[in-house]
């Protein structure tokens, strides 16, 4: 009869007795070859002497004891150590037999040894697969010699030492008759281990050494509730003190979508951590700017998978810095249709998240918008399903009066307060773009008598003001834009004449938003046949430029019609979806990115980064300060003191919170021209003040 | 349904040999059949494992292979119906442990993924590796105890096996089933039973929606039952602790003062120590000295309503019973109650 093999105990402690023994046998020295020795040196000459000493006395002091320093040690060398592992594994990878990889790299097995046990280090994905690819390494398919077959074997005890507890112990018992799979074992052993330290850490108050312990952890799947409570539990707890490196680590993973956790811990995430709430707002930048065509499609989810609408509903103080860095952003560059598109269903998320809360857990409106007239917030923030439509025309007209008693002002005084009031009046009308784009939808099937108001709130979105955006000129334009719009759904087949007017306004640098925005809604709402209008895109739309513009207005309207309530006729949405994918279809035009800009965000984040190191500080406490002293916005104040801008304009950080974030370091005032430096020193000049910043 | 449970026992076969020399037979389709049918046994075992009818039919077919088992092979250890649930996992440990499996049994883990799907093995580790790793990195990086004294590590491990048992006992007639699974552990974790201790009275304290109590009672019961055990398990937890319990549950309460009195008449009065000493005589149970029962009871009357009133009643009737003396030296009773001045 054949025998039961013995289980192996112990493969840590077997496995330094028989690594030594592996160095020294003579089997390795019988198969040295000596042809293959140059190369030997030249792979091990990659590996410092320092390096791998290092990493070894690293390993050997991890592993004496778990504490507190020594979990921090860990998760802070981590990277290194990945770097370090790759090389090694890339190392392993040229040998061409295990006994040729334990006389090139004599500690390897020591070290993955020492390395496999220590769970703070085994844990963490990256190293645990770069660990077990170098295990597959040693491990020979058919061993030739003594030195092979116990490598192999070691392999084999170490990997089942990473799957099984120790024979023997309560814990093996308890695993092997727990009924259940390992995995759900440990699944809802981490579980449980989350509610019992969470009822524990308010008497000890040990916060900081479970979330040390956790750095490693951060996207860890089954630890997801332990992380959740951990960041829960800073908001509840004033004396909370989470590490800040977990702090950061978990900022890290849930911009970069490596991290699933409930709304309520990434609610407390954004109060926490002003950079991560920073990353996640200009990782929605970067998306609508770089990545267009899928992101167009499914803005409101980006939006909401963020989770900061819900966020921004709760805490008004991460409305405030959202919107701050919009605003920021849409003063660089405010013709950007996707931007604008962006903060438009941004603001009609956190409007829908702030109604469904209830009464008494909901600040009112004025707080989140704290510098702007009752008289503009009524109308504007009121929700078109909230109007009937047969009075639409009536509130737009009282959209139109409120905020041209906002640019009349602006004419009296000329000074930079004016201007001030201008570009938030402005800007709220970006937030609320679904009245511009109701007001374009009246446009459609209207009579001229009544067309005046409508057109006067297209113009001032698309030209707010007469210096640069040139609003008095454009009023004229967009009525001219009207009529031969109008008349070029009318007319069947388009006549030549309306086709060309339409084709050379567009093509115009001035007013080819304002145009492109009025010609879509015809498209959309138009009572003309489909096919009719798709060949009318078709001959008008042929930039790929403009087809992307033209795609993030339907992206809007598509928002507006299917998100906040207005019933949605399906002829409609039938024709939202034809358009759509008339535009989508392939076009040989590369599409162009703001590569100035881009760079510009990118910037930023460095900065940011930098920023929350020196100062240590939360944004959250900076804000209730801040909301102490004035009701005023709040500025954007990690902002680097200055970042230089690849198109030439500088800005400049400013440190008084009233003032605006940027002023204009150019003295003299540009020739207008077409080259990029000039636009944007002209898209600047639009918001600035002569006498200096707004 | 005499099928599936002749294919169990041909499974509990297949995870026996998988221990022995002959796997090095084994090419590789043999090992993606092995665990095909490992796969098999974790479905039906979820399937039936809370039926009582087919429970029983499979534990007794399981007890007869075991038998027959480990009369051909002398190093055989028994399987139980709850390791069916892993029969996955056993087969890949006995494997890894087999100094003669094939070398194949290397692709089982991710480390090449291209490798390990052409060769139809999809068996991902990572998550066992991870969840592991970091139970352990968790509970042992601080040596934090919970409100009842215990670490979290045990805490954890005693919720899952009291909702373990929960579920077992859902179903009538399971309650043997129940005890065959706290035998096993006890085989299994034998060495190391003071943590095993620690993981019961974690099981004992757990609080859920279990309203009937059903698995609370049939661990107290299984403790009672087994010689010994309830009295260890005594020995092993704190004072505090016990007190913790005897709060929760009157059974253990009523078991605790029982253990509390065998113990106390295990000793004898040394006369000229003038002292109580444990006599070695009588069970094989060790004794414990007379402070360490006079910190039991003065735990159990410091521990509050209505625990203190109960003490004292039954302080003063086993006074009573062992003779009602009033000076010191004679009744072991009445030298606790004075000391404790009660």
């Amino acid at each position: 009869m054949q025998s039961i093999s013995k289980p192996e105990e112990k493969p840590e402690v077997e496995l330094h007795s028989c690594l030594m023994e592996l160095v020294c046998c003579p089997a390795v020295i019988m198969c040295n070859g000596l042809a293959r020795h140059d190369q030997q040196y030249q792979i091990m000459a990659a590996f410092s002497e320092t390096e791998v000493q290092f990493w070894m006395t690293k390993a050997v002091s991890w592993g004496e004891k778990t504490s507190c320093l020594t979990l921090l040690d860990t998760s802070r060398h981590l990277n290194g150590l990945r770097s370090f592992l790759q090389q090694l594994l890339q190392g392993l990878q040229q040998m061409s037999s295990t006994s040729e990889a334990m006389r090139t790299f004599p500690f390897v097995g020591q070290f993955l040894g020492r390395l496999c046990c220590n769970p703070c280090v085994i844990v963490d994905e990256r190293s645990q697969r770069l660990l077990l690819r170098c295990l597959n390494c040693l491990y020979s398919a058919d061993p030739l010699n003594a030195v092979e077959r116990k490598a192999n074997l070691w392999i084999k005890n170490l990997l089942c030492h990473l799957i099984s507890e120790e024979e023997g112990s309560v814990a093996h018992a308890m695993v092997k008759h727990a009924g259940i799979s390992p995995e759900r074992y440990h699944m809802d052993a981490l579980e449980k281990v989350g509610n019992v330290k969470m009822m524990t850490w308010c008497s000890n108050g040990n916060i900081n050494t479970m979330s040390t312990a956790c750095i490693a952890l951060v996207t860890c799947r089954q630890v997801a509730p332990l992380i959740g409570a951990l960041l829960k539990h800073s908001i509840i707890c004033a004396t909370s003190c989470v590490d800040e490196e977990f702090i950061e680590e978990v900022s890290k993973a849930w911009v970069s979508k490596r991290l699933v956790i409930e709304e309520e811990a990434v609610v407390a995430l954004y109060c926490h951590n002003p950079v991560c709430l920073e990353g996640a707002a200009l990782s929605l930048l970067e998306s609508v700017l770089c990545d267009p065509k899928t992101v167009s499609l499914s803005l409101d989810k980006c939006v909401n998978e963020l989770l900061l609408p819900q966020a921004s509903a709760l805490h008004c103080h991460i409305f405030l810095t959202v919107n701050e860095i919009y605003r920021n952003v849409l003063m660089e560059i405010d013709e950007n249709i996707s931007v604008r598109a962006l903060i438009q269903v941004y603001t009609n998320c956190f409007l829908q998240r702030l109604t469904a809360l209830k009464p008494q857990d909901g600040l009112p409106l004025s707080a989140f918008f704290p510098n702007l007239p009752p008289s503009l917030l009524c109308p504007l923030l009121t929700a078109p399903s909230e109007v009937p439509r047969t009075a639409w025309l009536d509130h737009l007209g009282w959209i139109r009066r409120s905020l041209q008693r906002v640019v009349e002002s602006e004419k009296e005084d000329g000074d930079a307060r004016a201007y001030q009031a201008v570009f938030d009046a402005w800007f709220l009308l970006v937030q609320c773009g679904f009245w511009v784009d109701t007001a374009a939808e009246l446009l459609v099937l209207l009579e001229a008598e009544n067309s005046e108001a409508l057109l006067w709130l297209l113009t001032f979105l698309h030209h707010p003001t007469n210096r640069g955006h040139q609003r008095s000129q454009q009023t004229v334009v967009a009525k001219e834009a009207w009529v031969h719009i109008r008349m070029l759904f009318h007319a069947r087949p388009p006549l030549p004449r309306h086709l060309c007017a339409v084709k050379d306004l567009l093509s115009s640098c001035l007013s080819r938003n304002l145009v492109l925005h009025l010609f879509l809604n015809f498209a959309v709402f138009s009572h003309g046949p489909v096919s009719f209008t798709t060949e009318i895109i078709d001959k008008v739309l042929i930039d790929a430029g403009v087809k992307q513009r033209a795609l993030w207005i339907l992206s809007a309207i598509d928002f507006r019609l299917n998100r906040t309530a207005v019933s949605l006729e399906d002829r409609v949405q039938a024709r939202l979806k034809i358009l759509r994918e008339t535009l989508l279809a392939p076009c040989a035009e590369t599409l162009l990115i703001p590569m100035d800009f881009i760079t510009f965000i990118v910037a930023r984040h460095e900065d940011l980064k930098s920023y929350s190191y020196s100062t240590g500080r939360t944004w959250h406490q900076q804000d209730e300060r801040k909301r102490k002293k004035s009701t005023s916005s709040v500025p954007l104040r990690s902002l680097s003191p200055s970042v230089m801008l690849s198109s030439g304009a500088e800005l400049s950080h400013c440190e008084q919170r009233d003032k605006s974030l940027f002023t204009n370091q150019l003295s003299s005032a540009p020739a207008l021209g077409d080259s990029p430096r000039t636009r944007a020193v002209l898209r600047h000049e639009r918001w600035c003040s002569p006498a200096g910043g707004l | 349904m005499d099928d599936v449970v002749g294919r169990l026992q041909q499974v509990v076969e297949l995870l026996a040999v998988s221990q022995l020399d002959c796997v090095n037979e084994w090419d590789h389709q043999t090992m993606l059949r092995a665990f095909e049918w490992a796969q098999y046994c974790e479905q039906v075992h979820a399937r039936s494992h809370a039926n009582p009818a087919l429970r029983s039919a499979l534990e007794s077919r399981l007890h007869d292979t075991n038998q027959r088992l480990r009369e051909t092979l002398p190093s055989y250890s028994p399987v139980m119906l709850s390791e069916l649930a892993q029969c996955q996992h056993k087969l890949l440990v006995n494997l890894l442990r087999n100094p003669s499996s094939p070398s194949s049994i290397i692709h089982v883990f991710p480390i090449d993924r291209i490798t390990g799907e052409q060769r139809g093995l999809d068996m991902d580790q990572t998550p066992v590796i991870t969840g592991k790793s970091a139970l352990k990195m968790l509970c042992c990086s601080s040596d934090w105890t919970s409100y009842s004294g215990l670490q979290v590590e045990t805490e954890v491990r005693g919720k899952l096996l009291k909702r373990h048992l929960k579920t077992i006992l859902t179903q009538r007639g399971n309650e043997n089933s129940a005890r065959i699974l706290l035998d096993s552990i006890l085989h299994d974790s034998a060495g190391k039973t003071e943590n095993l201790y620690d993981v019961m009275a974690a099981a004992l304290l757990a609080s859920d929606d279990d309203t009937n109590n059903l698995s609370r009672d049939v661990i107290l019961g299984w403790l009672q039952s087994h010689d010994g055990c309830l009295s260890k398990l005594c020995r092993s937890l704190s004072p505090r602790l016990c007190c913790v319990l005897s709060r929760e549950s009157v059974t253990f309460q009523r078991a605790y003062c029982d253990v509390l009195r065998r113990w106390a008449n295990s000793l004898d009065y040394d006369v000229m120590q003038s002292a109580w000493v444990p006599t070695c005589s009588i069970t094989s149970e060790k004794t414990v000295t007379f402070n360490v029962l006079f910190d039991r009871f003065r735990a159990l009357l410091n521990s509050g309503s209505p625990v203190k009133e109960e003490t004292e009643t039954k302080l003063a009737e086993l006074k009573v019973e062992s003779g009602d003396f009033d000076v010191k030296g004679i009744s072991v009773w009445t030298d606790l109650i004075l000391q404790l001045k009660v």
